[in-house]
């Protein structure tokens, strides 16, 4: 099999915590795989089932550190309802966390933050090996017949 | 969702309870326009536009979010939420549902699960939406006090929408975190009831 690593690819997991470097590079290819370009977006819609909406607001949420679903919704332009969702999406995913802050002027808001670098890097990996076995699995059980010839 | 031969199924995902006329008006256009002139009522109280040609569905899709409806959900997503019309219009009901219903909508419908969830909303104890038969259901006993199920096991009650919202929220927070990927939450249920009980449950129920 062919595999190029970009010079992005030695730094993969890096990229996914630095908030500095803007979106561009989470959607430039880390690894060509058989003249394939795998981004991190890829990899998060291949193996989470995640869709664009949501990987936005998860970058733009890379980007921050930490946000509010006000400063997201702004930030992105959309609506307050499918940002909510879409944090809601990545927290269950396990790449988000979120905490509840005290306002000064009484009520509470929820401050989401990416998990670490670190961690997120073993979320990723242990999906992809689901994604990857379950596949496996299927096509193992596929009928002699159903793929090539009998 | 591709059918067999080949053209596409449009599911919608309505807000629960009730469809405005003008939404039924737009759906009919778009089902003659771009399907086989005739839709499907799904078992989840939803309606799906079949026969549309691959060609065309995108097209389809913008016209639908500019008509005000949005597209539903297949694949590991909270699925349309089914309610019974509860005490505005049904004599045996002990309390509203549809408010509560849109809100999960609102909360819920179409985030992120490991598997396929599906929630319905019953307006008394006879439960016409099978409340015990869906991952979660939510039982109107009167009063705004409601009895939320887990894949059938009852978590206790609860007051008011709030109180119910929160606790769905940390039932599929708690999935997220436990179940393997494709694990039904009501299959989850079924392996752990005693440690979901323990977690989320409420012993004034």
């Amino acid at each position: 099999m062919s595999i190029t690593r970009t010079p992005l690819g030695n730094t993969q997991y890096n990229v996914l915590a630095d908030s500095g470097r803007g979106l561009g590079l989470l959607d430039t290819p880390f690894v060509t795989i058989r003249r394939f370009n795998v981004t991190v977006r890829d990899v998060l819609k291949c193996v989470f089932g995640l869709r664009d909406a949501e990987v936005d607001v998860y970058f733009r949420l890379l980007e921050r550190g930490e946000a509010t679903v006000y400063d997201l919704a702004e930030d992105l332009g959309r609506d307050r309802t499918t940002v909510q969702k879409a944090l809601k999406s990545l927290v269950h995913a396990g790449l988000v966390n979120r905490r509840k802050e005290t306002r000064p002027r009484g009520g509470y808001v929820y401050v989401y933050e990416p998990l670490p670098a670190e961690e997120t890097k073993k979320v990723i990996l242990r999906a992809l090996d689901e994604w990857y076995e379950a596949v496996k699995a299927a096509l193992e059980e596929l009928d002699a017949g159903s793929i090539g010839r009998e | 969702m591709r059918a067999p031969d080949g053209t596409y199924v449009v599911r919608l995902l309505l807000p629960p309870g009730f469809v405005p006329a003008e939404a039924l008006r737009a759906v009919a256009d778009l089902a003659e326009r771009y399907g086989s002139g005739r839709v499907h009522l799904t078992v989840r109280q939803t309606i799906e536009i079949h026969g549309v040609r691959p060609e065309r569905l995108r097209d389809l899709l913008r016209e639908l979010r500019e008509r005000g409806l949005e597209p539903g959900s297949t694949g590991p997503r909270v699925r349309q939420i089914t309610c019974c019309p509860g005490a505005d219009a049904c004599p045996n009901a002990l309390d509203r549902t549809v408010p509560l219903a849109r809100r999960l909508h609102e909360e819920f419908a179409d985030v992120w699960v490991p598997a396929k969830v599906k929630i319905a909303v019953a307006g008394c104890p006879r439960g016409c939406t099978r409340p015990e038969d869906n991952d979660v259901g939510v039982l109107g006993l009167g009063n705004d006090r409601w009895r939320v199920l887990v894949g059938g096991v009852a978590l206790g009650d609860r007051s008011g929408e709030e109180e119910v919202v929160e606790t769905i929220e940390r039932v599929l927070l708690w999935y997220a975190r436990t179940a393997p990927m494709d694990e039904r939450l009501k299959d989850l249920a079924a392996r752990e009831a005693e440690r979901l009980q323990e977690e989320l449950g409420v012993d004034d129920g």
